[in-house]
């Protein structure tokens, strides 16, 4: 098989070179023999050696007077991976120099054809120690993935592998392209350059330090991209754990929903500690983490551990200095669509977490100073501080929640602080507090809400302490009146969203009382809130109420309710109303000419049965009963009044005493916006002109 | 004696038909399919889309221009900006051709202000998601909602804007089926009602928009 010529004398001692190299056994040779041109040609059709597999060998030796020559050529051989595959593999020596303790050859060159990687002629030094069993190769990055540099692998029996490389400009897309890369990317790499420090040690420590220019990466879907990204990854250590460095300096990247630009946001730091990794079950290991999000954030961890299947585990402690910067690249598209998707936030908030299988076990919050105002205008908190203690197992220590200020659609909430311990599943308040509003208060003797299966349980028992009207129906944008609203509410029930009030609440109105009931609230921060209640109305002095809009001068009583009264934004969109002068103890019963004139330009269609000039010489008049009915339904109000009339009309003033008044309605169907109009109108001193 | 004997079985009989017996409130499928239409047109503001006439647009948003690759560069802001200037106009049309429509549907209450203040935000978002429906980047998906199709050629800095105009829509969306439910006091059509419009926001999207078949592949129309 073999194939052997030239003199005898250098036959064994070529043959032996071959062997020692493609084989590795140490054999005698004494190139002190050579003199002359001595050419060696040896050919094995295949070789297999431990990790090593070759195929069609051929060796040519060369012994001249300039010295000693080598050809060696492979046409298959099979390294381990990532190496893989390589043929046409050639390597000429021309100085190989055989010395007692080494072998070597200062300018080796290479080719081959790895299928994407290529050798042509690829200068190399290379050393090989007889005695000691060291080798060495040493030589130019072959300009592979667009890098240039070089590299220095270096084997030693005892210590295992030693390579060094230095890159510059390697084209990451076309790195992350190959199929010889160990792990496949969730990404596409569109372009970017890196440099690459390598030294990789098989027994001790490495280290790798790659620089990242001008990365961009985007997947299918383009959810998860980056542009202009500049960076640094480093890695250090050993097989008993690895020190993770990764710095992301400028560029922007989105990762759905997040969008980040860092030129404008500052770096993202990221440094993990003693990271040990199991590839085959897919855990990993860290003794520590720490992330900086500019200067905005910062979260650090210890003890951690992940694996698919239990989940993360670990302690981390957070620090968010600058809550805006936080809400609104991170928090704010997690939001969106929910009440505090909209939100301009500023404040100061720390926290602790301790999680058990992805699980939390414990927790820790503090925050101060923080403002939240919602730019639909639907709630506001300024001032905002508090601390809660958190533990999935027991209540935990006591806490606090408070602000300096608040509003909710416009009411606002005075300074507060109440004394509240979480629960695993909710939190509760630990002493009676009141929320003040205007010169009175939401009183809060009990709150608790707990998570069930089926939705929050809420648990509330307090009251309203007198709350002066003057100051909310401002608020509320409603004409000023005085009186005041006040009552218990013994439960609160959430139920599908719906917040439901028990109790009653008494608002003393116009000398006269409102007993307001089955009061609930639906979809509070949605679109459209809606306010529902029922309503007693006893005994209004109608000459506060005529005083209080400007609606000329009625004197008497009126009573009755307002059924299933729904609101939105503050108007009522359906509503059962019953507003008569009341059978029992009516008192004096007097309307002014003015307010006749009011309730005719009111009604539109309304038409006083009196003449107007007739009107015109009394200031005054009695009247027996008066008394208005409206059934709103979306924005018509089908009217009536105290009776109704055989020609089809209504009476809204029964006169008593003479001169006789009688105000008669005949349009039962009213446009609920017009008439709200017309008595803004009136209220405005625009007062119809009677002729 | 047979008369007794029959008189408890009858008994049971007629208990027995009784306890079979269910009261079924159907759902009003082409009342629901009515409503669903005129939300839907009003929503995308696109129907008979080139019909319409709109005294506003002039030239510059012929449905040829507006079509074409870009509708990305920032250069072409301001005459989205334009195009949506000339909504109001569209929705004005719109409204009054439509309400008639929706108030001969007695059988599906959809006026009430919780649902036109949501119809009003889907409208006014409109303009903005509608270049990313024609780009492909969105599209209807299988449950009645806008699912992200495709974001690579929105330029990046774009992307967390179109995601957020696409969970906002998909919020609104919620509440409106939730609310359309909940206005004809029966919150359990909430499912048929979504169903109704997942099958209408397909049939009313012009050609060249993308869904989601049954099945969850997307089909161009």
């Amino acid at each position: 098989m073999d194939v052997l010529r030239g003199p005898p004398g250098g036959v064994a001692a070529g043959a032996g070179l071959v062997l020692i190299l493609l084989v590795g056994v140490a054999a005698a040779s004494d190139p002190a023999n050579a003199s002359g041109g001595v050419e060696l040609d040896l050919q094995i059709e295949s070789l297999l050696r431990e990790d090593l597999e070759a195929s069609g060998l051929s060796t040519r030796l060369q012994w001249t007077p300039a010295g000693l020559s080598l050809e060696m050529r492979a046409e298959h051989v099979e390294f381990p991976e990532p190496l893989g595959t390589l043929r046409q593999l050639r390597v000429e020596c021309g100085d190989l120099r055989i010395g007692r303790a080494e072998i070597r050859c200062d300018a080796a060159r290479l080719w081959g054809d790895a299928g994407d990687l290529h050798l042509h002629g690829a200068t190399v030094g290379l050393r090989w120690g007889r005695e000691t069993g060291e080798f060495a190769l040493v030589g130019a990055w072959p300009g592979w993935y667009g890098a240039r540099g070089d590299f220095h692998v270096h084997r030693d029996p005892e210590r295992g592998w030693d390579v060094r490389a230095d890159l510059e400009g390697i084209d990451l897309a076309a790195l992350a392209a190959a199929p010889r890369l160990p792990l496949e990317l969730p990404v596409q790499l569109g372009e970017g350059a890196g440099n690459l420090a390598l030294r990789w040690r098989q027994h001790g420590h490495s280290t790798a330090t790659l620089v990242v220019h001008d990365l961009a990466f985007n997947d299918d879907l383009g959810l998860q991209a980056g542009e202009e990204l500049d960076g640094q990854l480093r890695i250090a250590g050993d097989a008993a754990g690895w020190d993770v460095d990764v710095t992301v300096t400028n560029g922007v990247a989105f990762v759905d929903p997040w969008f980040v630009d860092l030129d404008a946001e500052g770096p993202v730091n990221l440094e993990a500690r003693g990271v040990v990794v199991d590839v085959d079950g897919m855990a990993l290991r860290a003794r520590s983490l720490a992330m900086e999000y500019g200067e905005a954030a910062s979260l650090t961890g210890q003890g951690l551990a992940f694996s698919p299947g239990r989940g993360l585990d670990g302690q981390f402690r957070g620090e968010v200095a600058a809550l805006g910067v936080i809400y609104d690249s991170l928090l704010s598209p997690w939001l969106v669509g929910t009440a505090l998707g909209e939100l301009d936030a500023a404040g100061r908030l720390d926290g602790e977490i301790e999680l058990e299988g992805s699980a939390p076990r414990s927790a820790r919050v503090a925050w101060s100073g923080v403002e939240a105002r919602d730019r639909r205008g639907r709630f506001g908190v300024s001032g905002a501080q508090g601390e809660l203690d958190w533990s999935d197992t027991v209540p935990g220590g006591p806490g606090q929640v408070g602000f300096e200020a608040a509003h909710l659609y416009g009411l606002p909430f005075d300074a507060f602080t109440a004394r509240v311990r979480t629960r695993p599943q909710g939190l509760e308040l630990l002493e009676a507090t009141e929320i003040p509003i205007f010169d009175g208060g939401l009183r809060v003797r009990a709150f608790s809400v707990e998570q069930t299966d089926t939705g929050p349980d809420v648990q509330f028992q307090g009251g309203i302490r007198a709350i002066s009207l003057e100051s909310l129906t401002g608020v509320l944008g409603w004409p000023r009146f005085s009186g005041q609203v006040a009552g218990m509410i013994p439960r609160v029930r959430l139920d599908d969203g719906d917040l439901n009030m028990d109790g009653r609440l008494l608002v003393q109105v116009f000398d006269g009382d409102v007993v307001l009931r089955d009061v609930y609230i639906h979809d509070l921060l949605g679109y459209a809130p809606e306010l529902g209640l029922s309503a007693q109305i006893q005994r209004l002095d109608l000459e506060l109420v005529t005083r209080a809009f400007a609606f000329g001068r009625i004197q008497g009583r009126l009573s009755g309710h307002v059924n299933e009264l729904v609101m939105v934004e503050w108007s009522p969109v359906q509503m059962d109303l019953e507003l008569m002068t009341p059978t029992d103890d009516p008192g004096r019963r007097r309307i002014s000419q003015r307010a006749v004139e009011n309730i005719t330009e009111l009604g539109g269609g309304l038409q006083a049965a009196a003449s107007s000039i007739f009107l015109r010489f009394f200031e005054n008049f009695g009247y027996r009963r008066l008394g208005f009915r409206c059934e709103l339904r979306g924005d018509v109000c089908t009217a009536s009044g105290v009776a109704d009339r055989p020609d089809g009309g209504f009476v809204l003033v029964q006169g008593g005493g003479l001169p006789q008044i009688e105000v008669i309605g005949y349009n039962r169907r009213v446009d609920w916006p017009e008439l709200i109009d017309r008595l803004a109108t009136i209220q405005a001193g625009e007062g119809p002109v009677v002729q | 004696m047979k008369a007794l004997w029959s008189v408890p079985g009858l008994t049971l009989l007629f208990a027995l038909l009784a306890g079979c017996v269910t009261i079924n409130i159907y759902f009003p499928t082409a009342a629901a399919e009515e409503a669903a239409r005129a939300i839907v047109r009003d929503a995308l503001q696109v129907p008979d889309g080139e019909a319409v006439p709109d005294p506003e647009s002039g030239s510059e948003s012929e449905p040829g221009s507006e079509s074409e690759s870009g509708a990305r560069r920032p250069a072409e802001q301001p005459r989205h900006a334009g195009r949506a200037g000339a909504t109001p106009v569209l929705a004005w049309v719109l409204e009054r051709l439509v309400s008639p429509a929706a108030a001969q549907s007695p059988d599906l209450e959809i006026e009430t202000p919780a649902i036109n203040r949501i119809r009003a935000s889907m409208r006014e978002r409109a303009p903005q998601l509608a270049p990313h429906y024609r780009s492909g980047a969105i599209g209807f998906g299988s449950n009645a909602d806008v699912v992200i199709r495709d974001l690579s050629e929105v330029p990046l800095r774009d992307r967390s804007t179109v995601q957020r105009l696409v969970s906002e829509e998909n919020s609104d969306r919620d509440s409106l089926y939730r609310e359309i439910a909940r206005a004809n006091d029966r919150p359990d059509w909430e499912r048929q009602i979504r169903e109704t419009f997942a099958r209408v926001w397909v049939e009313e999207a012009p050609s060249g928009y993308w869904y989601q078949d049954p099945n969850g592949q997307w089909q161009q129309k």
